[in-house]
């Protein structure tokens, strides 16, 4: 977070303000003999006019005030927005998404299975692996700050932690529904259009289907955030998330297959209703469950972290 | 790196070769000290490994079920339909648990690759050592070595739960040339595989990126390949390779045979470091 963008040292008519009603000057400048005058200006022996001088109390009460939480929100966006990562991760997943539709759509590609190819549009994992691309929106926001030290800046702009990671907490939310809107809307599109307008599946199937790939997004995001945090790193979160389905859940299932069922992608799938294994899917609501739980858990756990550990 | 810069001319001839060898072995001891002063690798490591006794206790059960229902013949059926002879079938299991979680040492290789890059620590190791086709060298030499621990602890680990299972049908089983050549030809595998890991961290000068690629890779054997694009593309990839290189093609389905394997996994272990080479050696130290 950057520290100019949420320390507000003036306000709606702050005679320290450039353009503000009482001139354009900085507050604290010493001046120099025979200077018209600068808002703030402490004045000497002398000297006329000092518009500033009569401002030095209020002023003082303002610069101590808390950063609202509204700006420091704003700010957080900004920082976010400002990201490179951000848009990349944007792009690779838009893109990614759009491919696996058409190639599902068309059914151009098949996988070979154990039971021979299958279509993969029935590859839940495969459909799913682009939000991984996109929680790392989450991942940079949360744990990009610890890389150089900037998370001592923005502590140092808004020293009330709950308030910073209220409002980190927040801006991710939103950062997270409105990068996963165009990530997964035309890909959406894609799939379910020729399947509604051929009478296959009705709009309110496909609306759920939305609603659900949406709520995955945004519950991996929180997840991923809550990792973030809790490790300081932008490694860690995302390898743990992208190795645990890939690798170690196919070892796991197979002795422990009642823990698998209860890790985060397990729940996502079976909260999009495509589950690996439907003998061991907890179904949609179970899904949402399991997956809220583990969003709940790892915020809850961040925010602890975040408030309690040195910086 | 406690390597000290060079402040006296280059020795040549026969002195020059000693001082070359002297220089990586002395770099080399340099960074095996650095990897084992990461917490970060002894982290990824320890989880690895209690992860590897994690899903052997899970399948110890029905491991030593199977064992215990050997055929007076010598036909065990570890795979509920799928008979085979008892000998082949676990000295297959031996290896097929050990490549399980071999495929994970890529990620230790790419926390140590990668540290290099973080905080422009590359920059004070090429003040230490300026040649970076020494230092490279000393790099790779010293990672072999770590991960070759690590492949031979994994090795013992999966000889150990399969001890426990087969102890009381056949306990010399494990003591056999056909049990040693299978786990070292898993120790191969699993340091050739880790160094492409290693140096595809080199060449995006990022531990995630090397991380990924590695998943990707693993991703792509682990999906069979797409059928109508490629069918052979399984075999030149490392993950089929490894499993061409260790499995019994009587009992798997196999894209190529272990000579191949072993083939392409040299190939991409020493293609990649070349590449990483390059990079190093082009790009500016930071």
């Amino acid at each position: 977070m950057s520290t100019g963008k949420t320390v507000r040292t003036d306000g709606p008519g702050d005679p320290g303000r450039p353009g503000g009603p009482a001139g354009s000057g900085r507050s604290g400048d010493p001046g120099d003999p025979g200077d018209p005058g600068r808002p703030g200006d402490p004045g000497r022996p002398g000297d006329p006019g000092r518009p500033g001088a009569l401002l030095r109390s209020g002023e003082a009460s303002r610069t101590a005030r808390a950063p609202r939480f509204g700006d420091v929100l704003a700010s957080e966006l900004l920082k976010i927005r400002t990201l490179p990562a951000t848009w990349i991760a944007l792009a690779l997943a838009s893109a990614a998404n759009l491919a696996l539709a058409v190639l599902a759509t068309t059914d151009a590609v098949r996988i070979t299975g154990q039971d021979g190819p299958v279509a993969i549009e029935r590859l839940g994992t495969l459909m799913l692996s682009p939000a991984y691309v996109l929680i790392a929106i989450a991942v940079h926001a949360a744990g990009g700050e610890y890389r150089t030290g900037q998370i001592r800046v923005s502590l140092a702009a808004v020293p009330g932690r709950n308030q910073l990671q209220a409002a980190r907490l927040a801006a991710t939310t939103v950062a997270v529904l409105l990068a996963t809107v165009p990530a997964i809307l035309p890909a959406h599109l894609v799939r379910y259009v020729p399947q509604v307008t051929g009478g296959h599946l009705g709009a309110g199937a496909a609306a759920r289907d939305l609603a659900a790939l949406l709520g995955v997004h945004l519950l991996l995001g929180l997840i991923a955030h809550g990792l973030a945090v809790v490790t300081r790193s932008v490694v860690i979160p995302l390898t743990v998330l992208v190795v645990t389905p890939v690798l170690i859940s196919p070892l796991l299932r197979g002795g422990l297959p009642e823990l698998v069922r209860l890790l985060p992608h397990e729940a996502a799938l079976d909260l999009l209703g495509t589950a690996d294994d439907p003998g061991t899917s907890l179904g949609r609501t179970g899904g949402l469950l399991v997956l809220t739980a583990w969003a709940l858990l790892l915020t809850a756990a961040s925010w602890t972290a975040f408030s309690r550990r040195d910086v | 790196m406690s390597a000290v810069p060079r402040t006296s001319p280059a020795p040549t001839g026969r002195s020059s070769r000693t001082g070359t060898t002297g220089a990586v072995l002395h770099a080399t001891r340099a960074e095996l000290s650095k990897i084992l002063t990461l917490p970060g690798v002894w982290i990824v490591t320890g989880i690895i490994l209690a992860l590897d006794v994690l899903v052997m206790s899970a399948s110890a059960g029905l491991y030593a079920e199977a064992v215990a229902n050997i055929t007076p013949d010598g036909i065990i059926e570890i795979f509920i339909g799928e008979p085979q002879a008892a000998t082949v079938a676990v000295l297959d299991m031996l290896v097929a648990s050990s490549l399980q979680i071999g495929v994970f040492l890529p990620i230790p290789a790419a926390v140590i690759a990668g540290q290099e890059f973080r905080s422009h620590q590359l920059g004070l190791s090429v003040l230490a050592v300026p040649r970076r086709g020494r230092l490279l060298a000393a790099k790779v030499l010293a990672t072999t070595a770590y991960l070759l621990v690590v492949a031979v602890l994994i090795a013992g680990i999966s000889t150990a739960f399969t001890y426990a299972a087969v102890r009381d049908w056949n306990p010399g089983l494990l003591l056999t040339g056909d049990a040693f050549l299978g786990q070292g030809r898993f120790v191969v595998f699993a340091v050739l595989f880790s160094l492409t890991g290693f140096a595809i961290t080199v060449i995006a000068r990022s531990t995630l990126i090397g991380i990924a690629v590695t998943v990707v890779l693993l991703a792509l054997t682990m999906m069979r390949s797409p059928a109508r694009t490629g069918p052979g593309l399984d075999a030149f990839l490392p993950a089929g390779a490894g499993r061409n290189l260790l499995l019994d093609a009587g009992a798997n389905h196999l894209s190529a045979g272990p000579v191949h394997g072993l083939l392409v996994l040299v190939g991409w272990a020493l293609a990649t470091t070349l590449i990483a080479g390059i990079t190093l050696g082009r790009r500016d130290a930071r």
